[in-house]
């Protein structure tokens, strides 16, 4: 449905070696939902503007449903409103001097679609329906809310039955609970329409809970992608791994692989036991090596047991569990999430000594390309 | 004094009485600074209503007496039945309306379009164009009236002589409607620039991206979004226009006079100038003027307040977004270049070109060699232009310092006090705002004609820098109004718990602060002072004579090419002052508008 290949973005004026976006490949299937995640001025925005054709790229091309939508070889450029694309904008962009009404049926009007005055006003009541605004169409939009704004905005995009829906950050400027609301709302009107959908987004929680796919970014590039649960669990890239797991990011040798699967990992912090993954691994391979900060079990050191020993820096009560810096016998520092019950075996307080116990399962094991 | 705590110390029961000690020391600095804020209000509130209402006050009874200024005068209706029963009523009404209407208009449209150019198009050379554009509002209205004058009167005008010689056709006749209408026109279109500025940069881009997306093309989204979301702010930028051309003196006396198209304005000073003056026809006209503007300014105020409906509305991450002109760009880079040649340019060199000359000419190698600095020399010469030099200093430094006293003052009660009452002072400092300079300019001579005062004001620079301040209030509020608006309450609080008094708290923190807002306002008040004529044309005396009053005698008596060095040196200076002006903006962060 989607097709770009070797997009670059470069801004007039910017540094021309280091442009915004440094040459993306994305390819997105009908009916799915793809979040572009990453932290902010990782050029996820402007992505989604060069796809709306509301940024001109520098370079490569954009297919949509089949047709170029822009070419730099073959000199195509399709101005936004010939584009199938509707976008819905971070800041909704409901335009104040229209109706809630006129703001949906706006897009109907503008000739791009033939439409009957009677289609055009079925149409736009069914979008209104659908977001749960029927009977708020006389409204004037500055009286209402964030959440309804954005249902506006929704609906205006719904309007265009367009062959893709992009959603710039649109949780972004809603209150937390107004956000897990219109989240659930998006997921069940892609579930319900099977409109493809490209999101983007800085907060994982949101793409972890409604993507189909998570394509990462990070300076400009695509770091990686994948269902969420593989690139959390099974995260390649150190920057996944840092950005959405919050991972402790160790280097380490592979040492040797033990028939059942289990591998010895050695690293400065000490030997490491892991299970081995999809890929076989061969020993004394360099490998970078991910440890969720929930996944290190913490215990009372007992004296002549081995094992990793580590004291406490801080600990920071979290509600449901203790956030801890654990300071290793090298001087790494760990993050670990100590549950309630790890804390009662333990004495949290600083300066205290803890056994660190990684669950072989969740350790990670990336070969390092050499 | 440390807040005793109940029952600890021997004294508590004393000083207790009920009440805890950090309340009733709250409310004794309640009281303290309400004490300061009412003795403020009630100060500036009785000095602007009689700057304001007074003189409205005047000029609206004179309009209901049957002799003004004499001893038999009586109450009647008399003024406005002959004058609004004779034809001559009608006529100046028409053409006063069509030339300030289509003045507005053209002025609008000029301004709206280069005003989207500059704030919302790719076009190159911005800074150039800005320039170009504010040069006609920088150079004084008399000036510029004289300047056009130069440059299109039928026999002498620069370019008509050159367009005869080209093509064997002249231009334009500047001495006709028309003319009148494009001189005010380009004088006019930098403010309408100005302006659109501000609400083309306001509109949130994705605004106009939405659109887009929903299916609209460029044009499309320009006439469906970017004008209707204007739209209130031009039509304010209209009616702005309107009411200063209706009410400016300049060009309807010094190019409608002669071409004897009479004008509201020019009828006024007419009636004032003839003998014995016609107070009672001047009245009834400044009565009609009043009414125009308050019209004018009513209808304005409700179309921005729904302006201000649609503000509520733009998104957190804004960002201009500037259309693409494509092949037009340098095209419409060009607009402003020849804007600035024929409107900025031109008028300023056809000004220095005659105050070069001894005697008027049209320009050629031949008279090259006459070029001279006597006319400067000269004006060093006559003791009337030295006396008009210090009487201008003076009068724009004490307009400047007196107006925003009042203003910071007013201010701090509208904005950050809580006085009861203060309603009140915010309407009083708006009234001068609907009376254009040239109707507190009669009522404040007709009020100190008839005011029972120990010592006469008339004619002298005193009367002139009452009027001066009264005109500028309303601008000087617009200043220290958006100063204090930027001053968090917390910071007068943090003083008081601190231990200051309210009077320390002013000087030591609102003033620093505010400090950028009185520059600027003190700084354009001063320029403004020095252009200005319509306000002063009736109050002034040989002995109390400005610069730019100069600059209109002078021509009036024929002394053009001195009146054209006079108007080289006052554009000089003024360029400073906008130097200045421009310089504290940038470096302390405040924007100034006009």
């Amino acid at each position: 449905m989607l097709k770009i290949t070797n997009l670059v973005k470069a801004y007039a004026g910017g540094d021309p070696k280091n442009p915004v976006v440094k040459g993306i490949d994305i390819e997105v299937d009908a009916g799915q939902l793809v979040t572009l995640l990453g932290p902010s001025g990782c050029g996820k925005t402007t992505t989604l503007r060069m796809i709306a054709g509301l940024e001109q790229p520098s370079f490569g091309t954009i297919e949509i449903a089949g047709t170029t939508v822009y070419s730099s070889a073959a000199k195509i450029e399709i101005p936004p409103n010939r584009r199938p694309i509707a976008l819905v904008f971070q800041s909704y962009a409901i335009w104040p001097h229209m109706d809630v009404f006129h703001n949906v049926s706006f897009p109907l009007e503008s000739g791009k679609f033939h439409l009957s005055r009677t289609d055009i006003r079925q149409r736009t009541e069914e979008a209104l329906a659908m977001v749960d605004l029927a009977d708020y169409s006389k409204r004037s939009p500055s009286n209402l809310s964030g959440g309804q704004q954005q249902r506006v905005a929704l609906a205006r995009a719904l309007v265009m039955q367009p062959k893709i829906l992009l959603l710039d950050e649109p949780l972004s400027n809603l209150d937390v609970r107004l956000r897990d609301q219109m989240r659930d709302t998006i997921k069940e009107l892609h579930e319900r329409t099977h409109l493809t959908t490209i999101f983007v987004t800085h907060d994982q929680n949101e793409a972890m809970a409604l993507s189909d796919r998570i394509i990462l970014m990070n300076q400009g590039r695509v770091v990686e992608s994948g269902a969420p649960e593989a690139v959390f669990q099974r995260p390649r890239d150190p920057f996944t791994a840092s950005f959405i797991g919050k991972y402790n990011i160790l280097e380490g040798t592979i040492e040797d692989v033990a028939p059942d699967g289990l591998m010895t990992i050695g690293t400065a912090l000490g030997k490491l036991t892991a299970h081995a993954n999809d890929s076989s691994p061969k020993s004394a391979t360099p490998a970078h090596v991910y440890i969720r900060p929930g996944s290190i079990n913490l215990e009372r050191p007992a004296p002549g047991v081995p094992g990793l020993i580590g004291h406490i820096a801080a600990a920071v009560y979290q509600g449901s569990y203790w956030e801890m810096r654990v300071k290793a016998a090298d001087g790494t520092t760990l993050l670990v999430h100590a549950s309630l019950a790890a804390t009662r075996r333990i004495d949290p307080s600083a300066g205290a000594a803890v056994l660190l116990m990684p669950d072989p399962d969740e350790v990670v094991v990336v070969p390092r390309l050499v | 004094m440390t807040a005793p705590r109940s029952g600890a110390t021997a004294d508590a029961p004393k000083i207790g009485s009920g009440s805890p000690g950090p309340v009733r020391m709250r409310r004794g600095w309640q009281r303290l600074s309400l004490n300061a804020n009412a003795i403020i209000l009630i100060v500036v509130a009785a000095i602007v209503a009689y700057l304001a209402l007074v003189p409205l006050a005047t000029l609206l009874i004179s309009s209901f007496q049957s002799g003004f200024l004499s001893r038999s005068s009586h109450w009647t209706l008399g003024n406005f039945q002959h004058f609004l029963s004779s034809p001559i009523f009608y006529r100046l009404l028409g053409t006063s309306l069509i030339y300030a209407g289509c003045t507005a208009v053209a002025a609008t449209v000029m301004g709206v379009g280069l005003g989207w150019l500059y704030a919302r198009s790719d076009m190159p050379a911005k800074k150039f164009a800005f320039v170009a554009v504010i040069i006609p509002f920088i150079i004084p209205g008399v000036l510029y009236a004289i300047a056009w004058i130069l440059l299109c009167s039928p026999r002498i005008g620069i370019y008509n002589v050159f367009l005869q010689a080209l093509t064997g056709h002249t231009l334009f006749n500047i001495y006709s409607l028309q003319g009148m209408i494009l001189v005010e026109a380009l004088h006019n279109a930098p403010l309408a620039f100005l302006m659109s500025i501000s609400v083309f940069s306001s509109i949130d881009a994705s605004l106009e991206e939405a659109a887009s997306i929903a299916g609209y093309g460029k044009f499309g989204v320009f006439r469906e979004i970017t004008l209707k979301l204007a739209w209130p702010g031009i039509l304010g930028a209209l009616l702005l226009i309107f009411i200063r051309v209706i009410s400016s003196f300049e060009v309807a006396q010094l190019i409608g006079t002669p071409a004897h198209i009479f004008v509201f304005v020019s009828q006024i000073y007419a009636a004032i100038q003839s003998f014995p003056p016609n107070y009672g026809q001047a009245s009834v006209i400044g009565d009609v003027l009043l009414v125009l503007c308050v019209g004018g300014l009513y209808i304005s105020n409700r179309t921005t307040r729904n302006r201000n409906k649609y503000a509520t509305i733009t998104g957190k991450n804004f960002k201009p977004g500037l259309t693409g002109l494509g092949k037009w760009r340098w095209p419409c880079a060009g607009i402003f270049m020849v804007m600035f040649l024929t409107t900025a340019l031109g008028p300023l060199l056809a000004i220095l070109w005659s105050s070069l000359l001894p005697a008027y000419q049209v320009p050629s190698m031949e008279v090259m060699s006459r070029l001279t600095f006597e006319n400067y020399l000269n004006l060093f010469r006559y003791p009337d232009i030295a006396q008009a030099v210090v009487n201008s200093v003076v009068a724009a430094l004490a307009t400047g310092v007196i107006t925003m006293i009042l203003t910071t003052f007013a201010a701090y009660i509208t904005v950050k006090s809580r006085a009861p009452g203060r309603w009140l002072l915010d309407l009083l400092v708006f009234v001068p705002i609907a009376m254009p300079g040239i109707i507190i300019g009669i009522g404040i001579l007709f009020w100190y004609l008839v005011a029972p005062l120990p010592f006469s004001l008339y004619g002298t620079l005193t009367l002139l820098i009452i009027a001066f301040v009264t005109t500028h209030i309303p601008y000087g509020m617009r200043y220290m109004t958006t100063g204090m608006i930027q001053i968090n309450d917390e910071m007068e609080e943090a003083g008081l718990v601190a231990g200051a008094v309210w009077f320390t708290v002013f000087r030591k923190i609102y003033l620093p602060l505010l400090m950028p807002s009185l520059l600027a306002g003190f700084v354009y008040t001063v320029i403004t002072v020095f252009r200005e004529v319509s306000t002063a044309i009736f109050l002034y005396s040989p002995n109390s004579q400005i610069l730019s009053i100069a600059v209109y005698t002078l021509w009036e008596n024929g002394a053009f090419p001195m009146a054209a060095a006079l108007g080289v040196l006052i554009v000089l200076l003024v360029l400073v002052l906008f130097g200045m002006i421009h310089w504290i903006s940038k470096r302390r962060g405040v924007s100034w508008s006009i």
